[in-house]
């Protein structure tokens, strides 16, 4: 597809580690992806596995010493290849992000009202009329009064009030494409639901895309057209949110369905995914899941499986054709009892 | 709590401290070995007249209250007694050389705030060679005592290449200002340094923030980021430096006005302890308590300006 809003292609990103930071490590390698115009797209992945820093690439929003390769084509333009005033406006304007903790993303000595116009009052728009703006656009998000909010510091407000907001500031100037960050993982399970909602809607009325990071995948497959799944590094599972819940291809996907309660089945102990999560660079020959995965095979470690296409998506496992229709999901109950 | 309310209730505070603060300097007399007489008469022979003189001018045969108290009073109407040494009012003595003291703070304080931000930003912001730079020359000056560094300044600046003049406060304000160069140069050079190492120190952890990354996501000029979220954010911790090293020049001068034989309270403080003019050395710790407290409510006003989640009230503070 080269008409997709956004198309990252073979996206490897490295750290710098040991002493002086003369070795790199790769935290994510070799990353494709894409999302058309108002399309949503779910990465889903535990913690380490690289979707952040998916997201951050996308708008070169890195730490120094971080290095990225491969391509982020964003509408036509290759965003590594952008001077420094051209990718700011990309930022200003096309692409927005929301973070996962909006009490450390706002700075926490200015007023709400001056988060909020900042970025139109930067692009040239005169404050009295960038108040206005706001304040409808509190509006649309579920904060009816706006101007009083406007006036308090970012502590006076709660985490999910906080977090509208953060919404908020984000599509004020309009962008065709948001990258959620985890957007309701510091938030109670009510406050969540109503920022996904919002999140929604504003989707559909603006027909902005989303870039949706998660660690819930069912959350991701509820919210996106497509979810994509990442571990150590790499994307191991993509095809659509509705399709991945009743067919899953990767062991991965089908454990991440498995480990979530159901509301309805009393359990002794949570089935899990046995061991611990790996980074990218940690990752050796083979299969980077095969060590926890229960149906690797020697093959499994032999060498390193590629993201191929299967009926309706990608998958990246030695068998996933022989696992096809076998591997069991939350929603038919899983384990035992 | 509103501006006027805080700003009485600080300068309520502020007289509760120099009475305290007053009490202590006026009783530190009578801890002196050997009595308040012996150590008013000092090495001086002990005449009688002499003996008669201190004791009526001190009141020693007073209850130490009621002393106390009778001082207290003559302070407050701006009377801070008479010098031993110098047969002359205190107020006189001290006003005549507060100038020259003040002026050289005040001198220093612009080359602190000058050398001392500018480096430490340039560091930060730069990192690098310039980063590296900074902190070498941080570390040559903070490890380098303002009398040694005075004494160098006199041999180069003033022997060796005559710029400037080795001693002496001169007069007109242009002269003086050429006079307290070295001085003020020796008086802020480690304070510089150390205000260079919080500054660079507090603008890198503010330029890690979550905060910063979003409004570097937004899109805004870095210019702006740099202004209105890293130094605003980062200059917290530096006012409370830039205060208490304030308030520590004031007795910094001590040195720096006899390496360089200024006529400034602070080698006036010096000549009175050792001479035991009791009156003066009142008078000028009297007299450096309060801007020391002064500062300090400079310091706190600035910081509820500058971050609004500090209220007025006191305890947050």
């Amino acid at each position: 597809m080269t008409d997709a809003l956004l198309q990252v292609s073979d996206l490897t990103i490295t750290v710098p580690a040991g002493e002086y930071g003369a070795d790199r490590r790769p935290v994510v390698s070799g990353v494709n992806l894409q999302i058309g115009a108002g399309e949503a797209l779910g990465l889903v992945g535990e913690s380490g596995s690289g979707k952040s820093m998916t997201a951050r690439a996308v708008m070169r929003l890195f730490a120094p010493g971080v290095q990225a390769t491969g391509t982020v084509v964003f509408d036509g333009c290759e965003v590594f290849a952008m001077e420094d005033e051209q990718l700011r406006l990309l930022r200003a304007h096309r692409i927005a992000m929301i973070f996962q903790d909006p009490r450390a993303h706002i700075n926490p000595v200015r007023t709400v009202g001056a988060f909020l116009i900042e970025g139109l009052c930067a692009s040239g728009v005169s404050t009295r009329d960038a108040e206005r703006r706001v304040t409808s656009l509190l509006a649309e998000v579920g904060i009816s009064d706006g101007s009083r909010r406007m006036a308090q510091l970012p502590h006076e407000l709660s985490g999910g009030l906080l977090q509208r907001v953060m919404i908020a500031s984000a599509v004020a100037m309009d962008p065709d494409l948001l990258l959620a960050d985890e957007p309701t993982t510091a938030l109670d399970v009510t406050t969540q639901s109503e920022v996904m909602a919002i999140l929604a809607q504003l989707r559909t009325e603006r027909g902005l895309a989303l870039l949706f990071i998660t660690h819930d995948l069912e959350l991701a497959a509820a919210t996106c057209d497509s979810t994509a799944v990442m571990y150590a590094g790499s994307i191991v599972e993509r095809q659509s949110s509705r399709q991945l819940l009743t067919h899953p291809y990767h062991p991965y996907s089908s454990g991440l369905m498995v480990s979530r309660p159901d509301l309805d089945v009393v359990r002794q102990r949570l089935p899990v995914i046995e061991g611990q999560p790996i980074a990218a660079f940690e990752a050796g020959e083979g299969c980077a899941f095969a060590p926890r995965c229960g149906y690797s095979q020697p093959a499994c470690l032999a060498t390193t499986p590629a993201l191929v296409a299967v009926q309706g998506g990608e998958v990246a496992c030695h068998r996933a054709s022989e696992l096809q229709g076998q591997l069991p999901t939350a929603m038919e109950g899983g384990g035992d009892v | 709590m509103s501006w006027p309310r805080f700003l009485v209730k600080r300068v309520l505070a502020l007289l509760v401290v120099l009475l305290v603060a007053s009490l202590l300097v006026y009783g530190s007399l009578y801890l002196a070995p050997g009595g308040p007489l012996s150590f008013l008469v000092g090495t001086r022979s002990a005449t009688p007249e002499l003996i008669a003189q201190v004791t009526a001018q001190y009141h020693l045969n007073d209850p130490f209250l009621v002393r106390y108290f009778t001082w207290l009073a003559d302070v407050l109407h701006g009377d801070l007694g008479r010098s031993l040494v110098y047969r002359e009012a205190v107020s006189s003595l001290i006003a005549s050389r507060f100038l020259t003291t003040l002026l050289l703070v005040v001198y220093a304080t612009v080359l602190i705030l000058l050398v001392g931000l500018g480096t430490g930003i340039w560091a930060a912001l730069r990192r690098g060679v310039a980063g590296r730079v900074v902190t070498g020359w941080n570390a040559a000056s903070l490890s380098t005592p303002a009398f040694v560094l005075g004494a160098l300044l006199i041999v180069v600046f003033a022997l060796g290449l005559g710029w400037f003049p080795v001693y002496g406060s001169g007069s007109g304000f242009g002269d003086r200002l050429w006079h307290l160069t070295l001085p003020a140069i020796a008086l802020a050079l480690s304070s510089a340094a150390y205000l260079s190492r919080i500054s660079s120190a507090s603008i890198t952890s503010e330029m890690g923030k979550e905060h910063v990354e979003t409004a570097m996501s937004r899109g805004l000029p870095r210019k702006l980021v740099v202004r209105r979220h890293v130094l605003r954010n980062a200059s917290i911790p530096v006012i409370t430096v830039v205060g208490l090293t304030i308030a520590g020049l004031v007795a910094g001068t001590v040195v720096v006005e006899n390496v360089f034989a200024l006529d400034g309270l602070g080698s006036l403080l010096v000549r009175a302890i050792l001479q035991r003019d009791y009156a003066v050395v009142q008078a000028i710790v009297l007299l450096l308590t309060i801007v020391f407290v002064l500062v300090n409510l400079i310091v706190d006003v600035l910081y509820s300006l500058v971050d609004p989640r500090l209220s007025l009230d006191g305890d947050a503070l």
